[in-house]
């Protein structure tokens, strides 16, 4: 097998934002992210309930992402596993995800070099093809979105983001 | 690049969507007694219609299995439905 | 050489002078020239050689229908081929060569190949080069033929920008129809994009007098200025090159020489299409010369950059858009003859340099010979968004005919050539309004080829086809537009017929005897103008082809000192420390066997199925029963496709009654937890069956040897670790720094092994006490290539490598849920299948190379009798430092054969070994379970 240490940059993610000329990639930490899933978690969860392109600007909410599941951001620690009294299954994706907000008056056009992108289509669902990269993406703020990445791909996600940004001009 | 609808997502762009197979069969009750036949038609037999199709798609993004008919002369896209039956 | 440059009049900035070279000779030009209008300025006329005769060219159009100025231009060390000059706008410092030719385009040195012609006539390459091999030949006739070369230099900051957007009226064109429509769309409210493929907008609106009263360059203005004001956006050097699927168009915009070009993939509601019309050739002897132009962009050159493309002229013209063309030329200043049609036959008379022309007996002097041969709608989109073509019989040109309800043809596009009738439609298209009839003023008399008729008459000017060449088609039968387009390579230029289509299908038609439309038209096909294979490419190379996925404790292999290595998409330690990687994997593989080894399996598949139907759910989809799984064991199986095949395998641990944690192999989490989920919809419940994929966000550090257990001690991670409390294929639950974690013993190298899951944040800490507790008891670090050596000595398989499409389980010795297992599973009925029992299944086996090598990887291992043939192939092979050279193999009927021995064929070289059971150490499994 061939070694390939020195092909792919050390990959050291920290808290640093980068600026992009035009948008600003900036890592979040969030306290806990919970994986849920049942058959009427969208009615049972007390939480606003984020689509496309809705903007939440709270600390904790859920994210629509099936028709049967819902990301739990910044929530309560509550037993994991199976439910039965709600019927949920509940896992802690905290570390599953890395999260990042991408903000400023070129952050739209930066995610639609990865995704055919329409604020002007409503989506049941956050999640994404985003780059090729299966991510959950919505807005904070007009222009501020937040990707939730899995752990292992925000590197990649990281370059195609910056390499997009080389043509934000 | 095609316009595909997820019945709970709504209208995403072609790359996020999987093929599976098409639509129609059942499997057979593999508990019970399956002549070669069948079970071969089962696996490999194949419709292969030029028009309006039906077809099982996954989107791949949300994991919705559902039912896209669409027209395999023109593109197309005649509907989408959930596969489950129940769906919401 | 004089200059052909007025001194004023254009859109060229000429303040702004712009020195280049053309085949060596210096030059200047001016901001806003086209590398072609410079070159006429300066009165250069031949500016390449034709593709297959080498014959000398000249400029025939003013845009994208250029069939022969094509260019090979260097600027700032970065060289880019075939470039057209009519579309490339100059910038100083450009270095611009004509392509397929040698030394210089005025003196080529393969010019003499036109001399040849009679015997290089359309097929003459299938009807020469057929013996004894075409493959023979080939090599030296594709060197021959071609454009511009490639530079061998890898250019990595060449990278196109790619990027997705939409609009609600998509309009093709700035000229005097598409400004119109695009104006009145956005003042009506729609979201309007405005694409043009010049630098400035306007169309051939310069060739026109006035336009609503202003001049032209005013008008323009209130229309940019109103579409701007309206919310509309402007792409101007930008050309929608094609029409996709469910209305996307594909833009490309240029942004400079030597900067790739932007791709914008555009979903539209809506297309005005005001493409224009392009001007045809006429054909008679000799209409390839240097110095034949097309009437119309001899005019453009006028008005847009103040060229005159010779000072005395003949023209020819069949229609009056050509016959504006030419009182405008007259009155710039150009001595200029117009002929009759019917003073034919023409012939052009000179080589490089024209002398005139000869009309029937008559000479008529002239350096340019200006001809117009009527105007051809530009439809090319409209046919990539499936709309018909239809022969107009006034106008002797395809328009229009049925196509998509969401796209309108405008302007000259629709065959309107009149300037206020086709603002009048546009605005009226804009705003969905049925366009008024129209008395057009635009006349044509046909003046098409005629076959027989003497002389050498160019159709397709890049790729050499004659008149004679259409008529040899013909001949030999190769009559429809397709077959003529094939065997004649008409309209397979670069220019994909702009300047050749009409002429090649009239010349047909004739020859056919029937009317132009029974003979119809090839479909267009994007892309409408040539575009860099790098527009299509963007950011998809090098680390952003396909990016590894990321190990959370990365940075301890690169402090360990790791190569790192892809292995299912994951960089990996593949071994760990610089020098010689073999004797750093032997070093760790014997060190596992001797002390401990420490390994991370981060990512190995963390699956979770939930729900009342959990368990039936799993116990479908495996081969192997899972129901009689009680929680807190671990089972290894078999994930199976319908058809039998080995899909996946791997452990499931029950963490609850209603609650398995499916840990699928490495590089199969994403197709695994797709198949799961196709499963768990389709014929399933899915409001009783969850499944959720939490891989990523978890870390494995797997110890394993004989000291495993001791290393695990040290941790204090309140777990009774001895064997009678936690046997093999169990796991128990555990804390480290307050943290949960599992145990899992399961075991890949055969050691007593313990599997420690954590979530990923604290990886680093556990892999730190891990290491700190290993070392002093001499463990090692190990690697996936050591650690395939250790599950390779116990037959261990891995999916993919030790089996291939047609592997079963029973194959690999797991025979006994196909025997057993009475509920149903994903694949039951085809392991019953008459193929799942015939005898010569291939099946896995160990193997052992008499001569105590390594055998070769792939190898097929072949029988001795009755005849050889091959019974199977060497799946994996290594030098493991504990027992030797091994190798694992699937051969036929291969459990029956232990004890054999065989010959093993590879690139022509045979070994000998001997076929034994798969699993070389520890056969008992007493380490295993130690």
């Amino acid at each position: 097998m061939r070694d390939d240490r020195h092909k792919w940059a050390a990959f050291a993610p920290d808290d640093t934002a980068i600026d992009l000329g035009g948008a600003q990639l900036s890592p979040i930490r969030l306290a806990r992210q919970t994986l849920i899933s049942g058959p009427n978690v969208h009615a049972q969860t007390s939480l606003p309930v984020i689509e496309w392109p809705d903007i939440i600007d709270q600390d904790v909410y859920a994210l629509s992402l099936r028709r049967d599941r819902v990301l739990v951001v910044n929530g309560p620690e509550i037993e994991t596993g199976w439910t039965p009294g709600t019927s949920q299954a509940i896992s802690d994706a905290s570390d599953a995800y890395a999260t990042f907000d991408l903000s400023g008056p070129g952050a739209f056009q930066l995610l639609q070099r990865g995704a055919e992108l329409s604020l002007k289509t409503r989506s049941k669902s956050v999640m994404r093809a985003l780059f090729g990269m299966h991510v959950m993406l919505y807005r904070r703020a007009s222009e501020r979105f937040r990707l939730h990445v899995p752990t292992a791909q925000q590197d990649g996600l990281m370059h195609h983001i910056k390499a997009a940004a080389q043509h934000l001009r | 690049m095609q316009i595909f609808t997820c019945p709970f997502c709504g209208a995403r762009n072609e790359t996020e969507f999987h093929f599976l197979a098409e639509a129609g069969k059942t499997r057979p009750d593999t508990a019970g007694e399956i002549s070669d036949a069948e079970w071969a038609r089962y696996l490999y037999a194949q419709r292969n219609d030029k028009g309006h199709v039906r077809e099982v798609w996954m989107h791949k993004t949300c994991g919705e299995l559902f039912i896209l008919e669409r027209d395999s002369v023109t593109m197309r896209v005649l509907g989408t439905t959930p596969l489950r039956k129940e769906a919401i | 050489m004089t200059s052909h440059r007025l001194p004023q009049g254009g859109l060229i900035d000429r303040k702004q002078v712009l020195s280049f070279t053309f085949d060596g000779r210096p030059y200047q030009g001016f901001q806003g020239d086209t590398l072609a209008s410079a070159l006429l300025a300066n009165g250069v006329r031949v500016v390449g050689r034709s593709f297959k005769y080498h014959r000398p060219r000249g400029v025939w159009g003013a845009w994208v229908d250029e069939p022969n100025a094509i260019m090979s231009v260097r600027l700032n060390g970065r060289e880019l081929p075939n470039c057209l000059a009519t579309t490339t706008y100059l910038e100083d410092g450009m270095q611009v060569r004509a392509v397929n030719a040698w030394p210089s385009a005025q003196f080529d040195l393969k010019g003499g190949l036109d001399l040849f012609h009679r015997w290089l006539g359309a097929g003459f390459y299938y009807k020469t080069f057929m013996w004894p091999n075409w493959h023979l030949f080939e090599p030296m006739i594709r060197k021959m033929a071609g454009l511009g070369a490639v530079t061998a230099d890898v250019d990595d900051s060449y990278v196109a920008d790619q990027i997705y957007d939409e609009c609600e009226t998509l309009v093709v064109g700035g000229g005097a129809s598409g400004l119109a429509a695009a104006c009145a769309a956005a003042q009506a409210g729609q979201d309007v994009v405005l694409v043009d493929d010049q630098h400035a907008l306007g169309g051939g609106l310069f060739r026109c007098e006035r336009v609503e009263g202003l001049a032209p360059q005013n008008w323009i203005e209130t229309q940019r200025a109103a579409i701007k004001a309206a919310g509309g956006r402007i792409l101007t050097r930008s050309t929608a090159f094609g029409v996709f699927d469910h209305r996307m168009l594909g833009l490309i915009t240029d942004r400079g020489f030597g900067v790739a070009p932007r791709l914008t993939r555009m979903r539209v509601k809506r297309v005005i299409l005001a493409s224009g019309a392009l001007d045809r050739p006429k054909t008679f002897a000799n209409n390839d010369r240097p110095g034949v132009m097309s009437l119309i962009a001899a005019h453009e050159y006028l008005v847009r950059y103040g060229v005159l493309a010779g000072r005395s002229a003949v023209a020819l013209s069949n229609n009056t858009c050509g016959d504006g063309a030419i009182a405008a030329l007259q009155e710039a200043g150009v001595k200029l003859e117009t002929l009759p049609l019917d003073a034919g036959p023409f012939t052009v008379r000179g080589g490089k340099l024209i002398k005139g022309l000869r009309a029937g007996q008559k000479n008529h002097p002239a350096d340019t010979v200006l001809v117009s041969g009527g105007l051809t709608p530009t439809l090319h989109l409209w046919s990539h968004a499936g709309g018909k073509l239809s022969w107009c019989a006034t106008r002797h040109a395809f328009v229009p005919g049925d196509g998509p309800d969401w796209m309108a043809v405008v302007g000259g596009a629709s065959g309107v050539f009149d300037l206020n009738a086709s603002i009048s439609l546009a605005r009226a298209a804009a705003l969905g309004q049925d366009p008024e009839p129209i008395n057009s003023n635009y006349h044509i008399t046909p003046h098409w080829p005629k076959p027989g008729s003497k002389g050498r008459q160019w159709i397709d000017f890049q790729h050499d086809v004659t008149l004679k060449d259409v008529e040899l088609a013909a001949r030999e039968n190769y009559v429809s537009v397709e077959h003529l387009k094939r065997y004649t390579t008409l309209g397979m230029a670069s220019d994909q017929g702009k300047s050749s289509n009409m002429a090649g299908l009239a010349a047909m038609a004739a020859l056919q005897n029937c009317p132009i439309p029974e003979l119809g038209t090839t479909r267009f096909r994007p892309p409408f103008v040539p575009i860099p294979i790098e527009t299509y490419h963007g950011d998809h190379r090098g680390a952003g082809w396909h990016p590894v996925k990321r190990l959370p404790l990365e940075a301890q292999h690169r402090a360990a000192g790791a190569a790192l290595c892809e292995y299912g998409g994951w960089l990996r330690p593949g071994w760990y420390g610089a020098g010689n990687a073999g004797d750093h994997i032997q070093n760790e593989a014997k060190t596992v066997r001797q002390t401990a080894g420490i390994f991370d399996a981060s990512p190995l598949g963390k699956i979770e199925v939930m729900g009342p139907d959990a368990e039936s759910f799993v116990n479908f989809v495996y081969y192997n029963t899972v129901k009689t799984l009680k929680p807190g064991h671990i089972r290894y199986g078999f994930m199976l496709t319908e058809g039998g095949i080995v899909l996946d395998d791997g452990v499931i641990s029950r963490l609850g009654p209603d609650h398995f944690l499916i840990s699928c192999s490495s590089s199969h989490v994403e197709s695994v937890h797709m198949h799961l989920e196709a499963w768990r919809q389709d014929g399933n419940d899915p409001s009783r069956i969850f499944i959720h994929d939490l891989t990523q966000g978890y870390a494995t550090v797997t110890v394993t040897g004989p000291k495993a257990r001791e290393i695990l001690q040290a941790l204090d991670l309140g777990v009774d670790l001895s064997a009678k409390a936690f046997p093999h294929m169990t796991f128990r639950e555990g804390q480290f720094n307050d943290l949960p974690l599992r145990i899992a013993r399961v075991s890949f190298t055969g050691e007593l092994s313990f599997e420690i899951t954590i979530k990923a944040s604290a990886a680093s800490d556990l892999w730190a006490s891990v290491m700190a507790a290993g070392q002093p008891l001499g463990a090692t670090l190990l690697g996936i290539e050591a650690l395939s050596i250790l599950r390779a000595e116990k037959g261990y398989i891995m999916v993919g490598k030790d089996t291939d499409g047609e592997t079963m389980p029973h194959d690999l010795g797991f025979a006994l849920p196909r025997i057993k297992k009475k509920t149903p599973f994903v694949g039951d009925r085809s392991l019953r299948s008459a193929k799942a029992n015939t005898q010569n299944r291939k099946a896995l086996v160990g193997l052992r190379a008499a001569d105590g090598g390594v055998l070769p990887t792939g190898a097929h291992v072949v029988s001795d009798a009755p005849k050889k043939k091959s019974l199977g192939y060497v799946t994996s092979s290594y030098l493991s430092p504990t027992l030797g050279p091994l190798a694992l193999a699937l051969v036929e009927n291969g459990p029956k054969r232990h004890g054999e021995s065989v010959d093993i064929w590879h690139n022509a070289e045979i070994k000998r070994a001997t076929i034994c059971a798969p699993c070389f150490y520890d056969p008992q499994g007493e380490r295993l379970h130690a």
